[in-house]
């Protein structure tokens, strides 16, 4: 860089201070003990004070000789490498001390981060497993992965996006088992990201895809640990962003979503009932509203007598078609799921029994809906809470509308070609190249390996 | 042997149980059907055994490449045309006959062309997708339906319905000579394997007959092929089954669950076969246009760079579709595929008379 001496200010200090001197957080100081100097320039703000006093000044004024303290500071670990004024510009925004000593420029990195402290996990707990999830700092979640993947192939390569916040995002894999088209492809589209702010996982995510309008995810986006764990030994590549508490996996296929971590620390046949409950769940939740308009609307006869008597008694006075009765209904679940979500903690207790309660008696009394399709729509909505993954049960939720829609208009016969049509569109889905519907029967690890077949 | 080739072999199967195989076989029950069904049991294995044996020999190619690299263009032509052709018959008549068994047994109302449509819509995305989705559909679908359907089938062989000495009695004519449609319907069961024209693309594998895949094959053959006959007679009589039009479909509506959620087995059974018809036309209709666009060149409909060329046929797939379902009469279609069945010994003679070429000249 520039090697110009300037006794006062030196060129470099001046550019920086011109550029970022508007901000009165940034300090300039210069030390000096008889004939020897140094100065630092950094931002208040994001500096670790205590670690520039011990680090820095504490040696300087120790120190014998200016040649002394530069050869400390040089030996110092966390010493970081810049090219061009702008890289250096946005280190310094994000907590790097610059320190010249004689003609040469030194780079720290002693910069504080508040955000550190690891969270409990709050999307998916679990029973057995890990209770603390990720913190919203990217060293400390990288430091969490190292933990508890003690393996010396496993990658980390740290770099930035383009956006406008620059966040530093990491890219973690095991060198031995990865996907090595995957790793290409994920860079390629990562570099592709011309996005002007990015600041979560789930916002890469969606760049990541690369189309406007997908309706399932072909990332998993977790804030397990050990689910990142699990599916880094199978290959899968993590995406990080800092600032963020999930992770992104990829690539992720339907089945990825599938799985609960708690499958493993379960015994067998206990996580092979909650298995087959999960999926009957997802079938619950993707097929019953359907079916019960099409054996409402179209074919009573299939259901055995008294079970179609009770279902047509209790739909006495209801004055509109079966389809619109699920459509209003499954309405008003979506929206008290939505409000419960959004609402603070406090309230959503309440939102949750007015809604429920109060609302499903009173709706069913002013015969706006039948008992059974109270019974029906709660189903559905339990149904769905036991899809582990946020993002597959946002999915469903929406593919279960577009049955319905194609069974409104063709029936039972519509109910199982509206199906073969939802298989249809998933067997043909890709996420990085991995073929999303494709089942593996092989054992644990073979199974485990995105390149296995 | 990969077990996607299982899969293309058993769908075709399970579909035509439904369809109009049992309808023929049923009708020549006087007449030999025992004799045939025995006879073209072999057939049907040995056209597995030759289709397996010729394109082992070219692994990740299909037909398409191998007939444009090894014969002449109006050689190439002409043969993908005639297995395109053929391809899309086998699609359409399966196409045709559920949409007839959903308006008698399961929508009424419906109008014939609405019940199509509500079929067509599905079929042709799946027509329209990767060649090695189709794969992965198979399988999911074949994971969800395949308990189902041995549900279906062993409830229908053992129930109080069931009185064995109607089969007993059919068995009594296990000594008369071969009926030749019957032969080529029994045939019919097994001709999934020619799919492979399509799909060999993926088989990357050498693929070696041994003994055990052949026997698993036998065995399931063996026992659709007798269920499909059997069943319609156990259940309802031998006298005068050939009068049913859909044997199987009546047979399932004889049977009562009666502790079940859905006491009449027939919703099920038509819900369940659908399915599988459906993945049925689908892998025909799928190989009718990959053939069609092996056939022809497809620089001349290219717009932005995308092919269009499969959107082209499965709108002309479409609308002979809508013409023939407009046009057919239930006696009619069966006729056609009566005649259909009766064609494919000469389908088979053209396919080794294409094999033995690209061979041929493969060695040169």
């Amino acid at each position: 860089m520039d090697s110009q001496q300037d006794h006062y200010k030196p060129h470099l200090f001046a550019k920086i201070i011109e550029k970022l001197g508007k901000s009165d957080d940034l300090v300039h100081t210069p030390m000096q003990v008889s004939e020897e100097k140094a100065q630092v320039l950094f931002l208040k703000s994001v500096i670790n004070v205590t670690e520039l006093q011990q680090l820095v000044i504490k040696p300087f004024f120790e120190m014998k000789s200016e040649e002394g303290f530069l050869q400390y500071i040089r030996s110092l670990p966390n010493q970081i490498e810049f090219t061009d004024e702008t890289s250096l510009l946005v280190n310094m925004t994000k907590g790097m001390l610059l320190i010249n000593v004689r003609q040469h420029y030194i780079l720290l990195d002693i910069k504080k981060v508040n955000t550190d402290i690891v969270q409990l996990n709050s999307l998916e707990p679990s029973i057995h497993g890990p209770q603390y999830g990720f913190s919203e700092s990217l060293e400390t979640n990288i430091n969490l992965l190292r933990h508890r993947y003690s393996e010396p192939s496993l990658v980390v390569e740290v770099s930035e996006l383009k956006d406008r916040a620059k966040s530093s995002f990491a890219i973690i894999y095991d060198d031995e088992t990865v996907d090595k088209n995957v790793l290409t492809l994920l860079k390629k589209r990562l570099n592709e990201i011309e996005n002007p702010l990015i600041q979560s996982s789930a916002d890469l995510e969606n760049y990541l895809n690369q189309r406007k309008a997908t309706l399932f995810p072909t990332t998993l986006l977790t804030e397990r640990p050990d689910r990142m764990i699990y599916n880094l030994t199978a290959g899968k590549i993590i995406v990080i962003v800092d600032g963020s508490p999930q992770a992104t996996i990829v690539p992720a296929v339907f089945f990825d979503f599938m799985v609960s971590m708690d499958d493993h620390y379960h015994n067998f046949w206990a996580s092979l009932l909650t298995k087959f409950l999960r999926y009957a769940g997802l079938f619950t939740c993707i097929l019953l509203p359907s079916i019960y308009v099409a054996i409402i609307s179209f074919n009573p006869d299939v259901i055995r007598t008294e079970l179609a008597l009770t279902v047509a008694g209790s739909r006495i006075g209801v004055p509109y078609p079966s389809y619109i009765e699920v459509l209003f209904m499954l309405i008003f679940i979506e929206l008290l799921t939505e409000a419960s979500i959004r609402l603070p903690k406090a309230v959503s207790a309440t939102a949750t029994t007015v809604g429920g309660l109060i609302l499903g008696t009173a709706v069913v009394e002013a015969a706006l809906a039948s008992n059974i399709m109270i019974i029906v729509v709660s189903l559905v909505a339990i149904s769905t809470f036991v899809i582990p993954i946020n993002e597959m049960s946002f999915s469903v939720r929406s593919t279960r509308f577009l049955l319905l829609l194609y069974t409104t208009f063709f029936g039972l016969a519509g109910v199982i070609v509206g199906f073969i049509g939802i298989i249809i569109f998933l067997a043909n889905k890709e996420s990085f190249g991995t073929p999303y519907l494709a089942v593996y029967w092989k054992n644990r690890t073979k199974e485990l390996k995105v390149n296995g077949k | 042997m990969n077990r996607f080739l299982y899969y293309l072999i058993i769908i075709n199967m399970i579909a035509n149980i439904v369809a109009s195989v049992p309808r023929i076989l049923l009708a020549e029950s006087t007449n030999g059907a025992i004799t045939s069904m025995i006879l073209g049991t072999f057939a049907g294995l040995f056209i597995t055994i030759v289709t397996i044996k010729f394109y082992a020999a070219y692994p990740k190619t299909d037909l398409m490449e191998l007939l444009n690299t090894h014969t002449r263009k109006w050689f190439s032509i002409l043969a993908l045309l005639y297995f395109a052709i053929n391809w899309y018959i086998a699609g359409l008549i399966t196409l045709i006959t559920f949409t007839f068994i959903l308006i008698r047994f399961l929508t009424p109302e419906m109008p014939l062309v609405v019940i199509l449509f509500s079929l067509l819509v599905v079929i042709l995305g799946g027509i329209l997708i990767k060649t090695k989705s189709i794969l992965f559909m198979f399988e999911v679908v074949i994971v969800l339906f395949c308990p189902l359907i041995i549900f279906l089938l062993v409830k229908t062989g053992f129930n109080n319905v069931f009185v064995i000495d109607y089969v007993r009695i059919a068995m009594m004519h296990i000594n008369e000579m071969p009926s030749y449609s019957a032969l080529t319907a029994t045939s019919y069961l097994y001709i999934g394997i020619v799919n492979l024209a399509v799909f060999n693309k993926f088989f990357s594998h050498k693929k070696k007959i041994t003994f055990l895949p052949i026997f698993i094959l036998t065995i399931v053959g063996v026992v659709v092929l007798g269920l499909t006959y059997f069943a319609p007679i156990g259940v309802g009589g031998f006298d005068e089954i050939e009068r049913l039009i859909y044997p199987w479909i009546s047979t399932s509506d004889s049977i009562r669950m009666k502790f079940g959620l859905v006491e009449r087995l027939l919703f099920i059974f038509l819900l369940v076969f659908l399915a599988i018809a459906i993945m049925s036309i689908i892998i025909h209709w799928h190989g009718a246009s990959k053939l069609l666009q092996g056939a022809f060149s497809r620089k001349w409909f290219n717009w932005k760079g995308h092919d269009l060329s499969p959107f082209l046929y499965i709108i002309l797939f479409s609308l002979i579709a809508l013409i023939a379902m407009i046009n057919l009469t239930e006696h009619q279609l069966f006729k056609l595929t009566q005649f259909f069945f009766n064609l494919l010994p000469s389908f088979f003679g053209i396919s080794m008379f294409v094999f033995f070429t690209i061979n041929r000249r493969a060695k040169r």
